[in-house]
């Protein structure tokens, strides 16, 4: 199923898409973009890698367990909030640093951890099901003769 | 490393001790101290918390008794592997204890409150390989969580008749709560909340069985503080709620039938532990019974006997989980003459089971005077009450006996484990706590009177400062005392027929409420059980069937109360682009809905999906155009995974299914038009929610995307909220998935 087109254009894809899903990340708050249309446009990346590699290499590639992002993230968007506490402010109150970097920032990035986390912990256990593949395989043969 | 930490955690209840004794001699008598931090204000919620004098008993108790158990528990749990999360346990439920006797809001309370519930059912559950464990801590659970709720919704009442979250509002207002056609409710629901945690008949059967837990656990959780937090939360009410008619008959009538049933189900024990329990049960009956007479003296006298009961029973329970380590039986007619081997240890019980027998000069003494007088006193109390106080009084006598002093002395007889005195961490609690009560019996340290005076004058609700009268002279009440030892002896030495006529006297078995419970949990068993099996029959077809039923009554509703009609002339004709993509749209649609192929569909369904995302970017909202085409193209590659795995068998469905499955699909459909048609055509004259957030997303947020600073700013909490569940659906979705990568046979594909 992995043709030899998917794969090198995937190496290709893979690259440009990860350097525009930051962009897309850090431009999100004036411009469209943000932290879960980033992580989205990431693991659309990885996953077309991993369709043209198997999961191993994009697991290598990920480094932690897709699921350590997920917490991760929501640590760091929960943890965001509280920095307003401690002036004695609600709790997720905004702090603005040099009117750029802020708490909404890291937010959002918890955000963009955790889609890219449970997109890809899904994703990539699918693909490594045994059969996912050649079930997928043998129902494109299928519907081909229908 | 962490465990070495283990014998000096002591210190952390101990440096509480000294920070609150601290803050009494602050305070003085009626000083409070308070503490208030906005938590979601618009609700009316604050973390307020308030220390007073009535606070400050329970918070010595938590923590003077918590530093001992803490010693002792570390000696106790020396061969544990699990002593990390038992400290951790223990810790935590101290907080959550102090929290909740300090705290001033009644959600807060709450809060604290089911913690309190919460560390009980681990720590009573914490040697879950036993089945006896594992049953006892779910039960106490379910007790005292289903009184929590009660509490609950007694508080959200309160707080409606009174006006107030919070104590010290809801306590000045008391005319208006007892005047509030709410008031049997709001009493009725928070007793039921009290009883309940505090083990009164007839929902006593949990603390028993509660004795699971580790020794240390039931000197703590179960004896000294946690069952005693409905004492608290009573005495804390009594201003708002107490004095009227329904408040005597209620605290009277449960809590002498509590505390003479307690002590005579003990009398059918021979475990120490569970001996203790039903006399526990016993003890909390009785000061309910005192709160329910409300009179001055009746408060003074709840106040002392709760310190009494604390100091007492802590020690005894403390020292039977030391015999039993030591010998290996917690039986007490296989115990004898202990004094020899373990003298410390006996010194501390034979101390503390005389204070709890009432012999003069220990603190016990001082205790059964004040509440014999209280009787006397009160106008409210019947020769009924007076007769079960003295009559549970000596069954109390008896059972001091049997535990604490007879184990001890006597002949040699053959232990079934005989071995040397315990560690010091064992002994020096329960020796402590009993030179305490020596110690208070004996000088009345002006101290300790003045804090339990100011105590029950809080409790009482009048700023009328009265001192405690421990001594009341050579009068009724000293008659009433040594009748009490001596029936009291009487019945230790007629123990064996005694035993033997409670357990023939009655059908325990059937009278036992714990049946209710058993009963209770099979038909809730049963009722989910039906429910689950009629909404989760396994078929695709009816999830979405119920799905879209449950869709289609939502949109129906809100389609019918909308009284406005959309005038179609406002409609543009359609450019160019918009033609090419509306037309994209229906050819992807016609196509899904004629032909079939579950990869064919798939596509087409992402194809419909990239369109609508088409229509989003040329309509000014790239945003959520770009959202939707990412959603799409993962939502293809996922759902043809899924499709693929998916069995090749068509399921056939009954002509008349099929007809109404239509019918509801058109319905949803016809709804969705005429939503979409109102949304667009939206009533000028409604102010739409996105104005606000347009006009303030720049000058507060500091962001000119909208849909950004609304998802990381302005609605942030819910963002958080949805990536949370975000990441439970995918753990829920790893661990659906992993057992078919696991069970698969064959090579594996990584």
């Amino acid at each position: 199923m992995s043709s030899l087109l998917l794969r090198i254009a995937s190496r290709l894809i893979l690259v440009l898409e990860l350097g525009f899903a930051l962009v897309f990340l850090f431009r999100g708050h004036n411009q469209p973009g943000g932290g879960f249309i980033g992580a989205l446009i990431a693991a659309s990346a990885l996953s077309v890698y991993g369709l043209a590699f198997r999961a191993e290499p994009v697991r290598r590639l990920l480094f932690f367990h897709p699921v350590t992002y997920m917490g991760a993230g929501i640590l760091l968007s929960a943890g965001s909030g509280f920095l307003a506490v401690f002036s004695w402010e609600p709790y997720m109150t905004a702090r603005w640093w040099g009117g750029w970097i802020g708490t909404p920032l890291l937010f959002d990035f918890g955000v963009f951890l955790t889609v890219l986390g449970m997109t890809m912990s899904v994703i990539l256990t699918l693909i490594e099901r045994r059969d996912g593949f050649s079930s997928l395989a043998s129902l494109f043969r299928q519907e081909r003769r229908d | 490393m962490r465990e070495r930490v283990i014998p000096w955690l002591w210190l952390i209840p101990l440096s509480l001790t000294v920070f609150f004794g601290g803050m009494w001699r602050r305070l003085g008598g009626d000083g409070v101290w308070s503490f208030r931090v906005p938590w979601a204000p618009d609700l009316g919620l604050f973390f307020s918390l308030r220390v007073d004098a009535l606070s400050l008993v329970f918070l010595f108790l938590i923590t003077g008794i918590g530093t001992l158990v803490f010693l002792y528990a570390s000696g106790y749990l020396r061969a544990s592997p699990r002593r990390v999360p038992f400290f951790f346990f223990l810790t935590l439920f101290m907080l959550s204890m102090i929290g909740l006797v300090a705290s001033d809001h009644l959600l807060l309370l709450f809060v604290f409150w089911e913690m309190t519930s919460l560390t009980s059912f681990l720590l009573i559950g914490f040697r879950s390989d036993q089945g006896t464990a594992r049953r006892g801590a779910s039960q106490a659970l379910l007790v005292t969580s289903v009184g929590g709720l009660c509490l609950l919704a007694g508080f959200i009442l309160l707080a409606q008749a009174g006006g107030s979250w919070e104590f010290s509002e809801l306590l000045t207002r008391g005319e208006a709560i007892r005047g509030s056609p709410f008031y049997p409710a709001i009493l009725g629901l928070i007793l039921l909340g009290a009883f309940t945690k505090s083990a009164q008949v007839p929902f006593h059967f949990w603390l028993p069985n509660a004795m699971a837990a580790p020794t240390p656990v039931s000197a703590y959780l179960h004896s000294a503080t946690m069952v005693k937090a409905g004492v608290y939360l009573v005495a804390r009410l009594h201003p708002a709620l107490g004095a009227t008619e329904l408040w005597h008959i209620l605290l009277l009538l449960i809590g002498s039938v509590t505390a003479v049933l307690g002590p005579l189900m003990a009398l059918r024990e021979q475990d120490l532990k569970r001996l203790l329990a039903y006399s526990t049960i016993g003890a909390l009956g009785l000061l309910m019974m005192l709160l329910g007479l409300g009179s001055e003296s009746a408060m003074q006298a709840a106040m002392v006997y709760l310190i009494v009961h604390s100091l007492y029973k802590a020690a005894l329970f403390m020292v039977a989980g030391a015999v039993n380590q030591k010998t290996g039986t917690r039986n007490v007619r296989a115990l004898e003459n202990l004094m020899q081997v373990m003298p410390l240890t006996a010194i501390a019980a034979i101390l503390a089971a005389l204070s709890m027998a009432g012999f003069p000069p220990l603190i016990g003494f001082m205790g059964k005077e004040m509440i014999y007088q209280a009787k006397l006193d009160s106008i409210h109390s019947s020769w009924l009450v007076g007769a079960a106080g003295v009559f549970a009084n000596c069954l109390m006598v008896a059972i001091a006996f049997i535990v604490g002093i007879n184990p001890f002395v006597g002949r040699i007889k053959k232990l079934p484990q005989v071995s040397k005195e315990v560690g010091f961490s064992m002994w020096v609690g329960p020796v402590i706590l009993a030179l305490v009560g020596l110690g208070i019996g004996i000088l009345q340290p002006s101290s300790v009177m003045n804090l339990l005076a100011s105590a029950s004058s809080v409790a009482w609700g009048a700023s009328a400062d009265f001192a405690i009268k421990p001594w009341h002279g050579f009068g009724w009440v000293f008659i009433l005392s040594l009748l009490t030892l001596a029936v009291g002896v009487l019945m230790f030495w007629l123990r064996r027929p005694l035993r033997y006529l409670i357990r023939r006297a009655l059908d325990w078995e059937a009278l036992e409420p714990e049946r209710l419970y058993f009963i209770s949990l099979k038909v809730l068993q049963f009722g989910s059980d039906m429910v689950t099996r009629s909404l989760q029959g396994g078929r695709l077809s009816h999830y979405v069937f119920g799905m879209g039923l449950g869709l289609l009554l939502l949109w129906g509703s809100a389609v019918a109360e909308l009284s406005f009609v959309p005038s179609l002339s406002s409609f543009q004709s359609p450019g160019l682009e918009e033609l090419a993509i509306s037309s994209f749209i229906l050819t992807a649609l016609v196509a899904l809905a004629i032909r079939r192929g579950r990869i064919f569909s798939v596509v087409m369904m992402g194809s419909l999906g990239a369109g609508v995302a088409l229509l989003y970017i040329t309509h000014s909202a790239p945003d959520v155009g770009i959202a939707q085409v990412l959603v799409e193209t993962l939502s293809v590659i996922l759902v043809l995974f899924l499709v693929a795995g998916l069995p090749q068998v068509v399921a056939r469905t009954r002509p008349h299914h099929r007809a109404i499955r239509i019918l509801v699909s058109c319905g949803l459909a016809i709804c969705m038009t005429a939503l979409s048609l109102l949304t667009l055509l939206r009533d000028p004259n409604v102010d739409p929610v996105s104005r606000f957030f347009v006009e303030k997303s720049v000058s507060e947020a500091h962001g000119a995307n909208v849909v950004n600073v609304i998802l990381v700013d302005f609605r942030a909490f819910d963002t958080l909220a949805e990536i949370t569940v975000l990441a439970l659906a995918a753990l829920a979705t790893l661990l659906l998935l992993k057992p078919m990568i696991r069970k698969t046979p064959g090579r594996s594909d990584r």
